[in-house]
């Protein structure tokens, strides 16, 4: 899909289009984060116009090439306001960025071959090595019974088999999408690993820690001053350590804590932690390609 | 990630589905004169509720053959979905009218999975599907939870003839 849109260069929008992607990238590569959703806003209206062409012209596959290309063009944005998110330290804010910047890549790959994706899987495998080093390892996802949808582009109930449009697929330039009406009832909010959408994380309500603290490994990265666009990948060595805080005294001696307990039933039990030392092994630049 | 596949006699609960639910004649009729026929599960508090992909799969293969007649066992306004909301891909029960059309449906599932997986190949992502084989008077279960990228090559190395 993204190929096939600059086959119609001859149009004038495809080719402005085509102009503002390929400066959107040069200001990436050279690190200018500023103004992160610019070039998103002017094109806006170019798209609308081509895909009116496309309509208005029967070509079914430019209508839908469009709506891939400007879904390519908010990445581009979105990972600008990425890094800034990061340049000014709001790591709650740059999570949801973050998994913006992911969704737009896996649409994207939705409806693009392998090996038309330009630099996508490079930026997924950026993407994913910040991830984590994000604290958030576990997500509430919702267990619902529906009963009524329709569907964003016929308004037939998705469920009945009169609507024959196929959830997730490009309609047009439109991506048939179901949308709820009438939940039944709310079964569970389960925790998970892998949901399908990573937005909903789970945090302490009374948790007092400096953003610092809180992001500690995605902090203690960023000191690295490793320059955007280098892919990475951490390994990590697991120690056991002996923890600082705890007196040592023989076995069967009275806890050094002051619980009355005997060392070895008391603190004597958490003498040692795991440690996790990471070691970054840093891998190529991503090179944003030509149109 | 592990893949596995399990087969048993099958006892799908028809009778008490058609009666809790009111299900009218002609939806039962669809035993008769359907291929491959998209069952509700069955849940621990005597409800059935469709899987996540059952609508989206039953509108995937009339999309992509015409000559495998598929439709979904509910009244059309009674077609409720449990949605779990997670990457992996719950599919329904699939009923099959005959063990001949087997091999055609899990081709299906297959092309179905891989259309789900597109963009995010290199993801971890479990499948559930079972399939109740209709073959003459006897029906049996083939279950599979697994790797999704396994789930195409597991069923190439299996005789389904011979189940």
């Amino acid at each position: 899909m993204l190929k096939c849109f600059f086959r119609y260069s001859d149009i004038p929008e495809v080719a402005q289009i085509n102009d503002m992607l390929f400066h959107k990238k040069l200001r990436l590569q050279g690190k200018d984060f500023s103004e992160p959703n610019r070039e998103f806003q002017e094109s806006e209206p170019l798209f609308k116009c081509i895909k009116h062409y496309a309509i208005e012209n029967n070509i079914e596959e430019l209508a839908n090439a469009q709506y891939v290309v400007s879904l390519y063009m908010k990445l581009l944005c979105q990972l600008s306001s990425y890094y800034k998110s990061l340049m000014e330290k709001e790591y709650r804010e740059s999570w949801n960025i973050l998994q913006d910047c992911l969704d737009l890549a896996f649409w994207i790959g939705q409806y693009t071959i392998i090996e038309n994706r330009y630099e996508i899987p490079q930026i997924v495998d950026l993407l994913t090595g910040y991830e984590s080093l994000y604290p958030y390892k576990v997500f509430a996802s919702t267990e619902m019974i529906i009963t009524k949808s329709e569907c964003s582009i016929c308004g037939k109930p998705f469920q009945s088999l009169d609507c024959q449009h196929i959830k997730g697929n490009l309609y047009w330039g439109e991506v048939a999408l179901e949308n709820v009406t009438e939940i039944k009832e709310f079964q569970a909010v389960a925790m998970v690993s892998h949901p399908l959408d990573k937005r909903c994380v789970m945090e302490l309500s009374d948790d007092t820690r400096t953003k610092e603290e809180k992001f500690q490994l995605l902090n203690e990265f960023l000191e690295q001053q490793i320059p955007a666009f280098q892919l990475f990948s951490i390994e990590i060595h697991k120690t056991r350590r002996q923890r600082p805080d705890i007196k040592i005294v023989e076995r069967n001696d009275k806890c050094p804590c002051g619980s009355g307990k005997k060392f070895k039933n008391c603190c004597g039990q958490d003498l040692y932690y795991e440690h996790h030392h990471h070691i970054i092994h840093l891998r190529e630049h991503i090179l944003f390609q030509k149109n | 990630m592990t893949h596995g596949f399990s087969l048993s006699p099958s006892d799908y609960p028809f009778e008490k589905y058609f009666s809790d639910y009111s299900i009218s004649n002609v939806t039962k009729d669809k035993l008769n004169g359907t291929d491959i026929l998209i069952l509700p599960s069955p849940y621990e508090n005597s409800k059935y509720y469709f899987a996540q992909e059952a609508v989206s799969f039953v509108k995937y293969c009339r999309s992509i053959n015409n000559d495998v007649k598929t439709d979904i066992l509910a009244d059309e306004d009674k077609i409720e979905v449990r949605a779990l909301h997670s990457f992996d891909i719950w599919m329904p029960i699939i009923w099959i009218a005959s063990d001949i059309i087997l091999p055609t449906t899990i081709g299906l599932v297959a092309n179905y999975i891989y259309e789900r997986m597109k963009g995010r190949e290199k993801e971890d992502c479990t499948v559930k599907v079972s399939f109740i084989i209709r073959d003459g008077k006897k029906t049996k279960e083939l279950h599979y939870d697994g790797d999704a990228r396994a789930f195409k090559e597991t069923f190439e190395k299996i005789d389904i003839h011979k189940l």
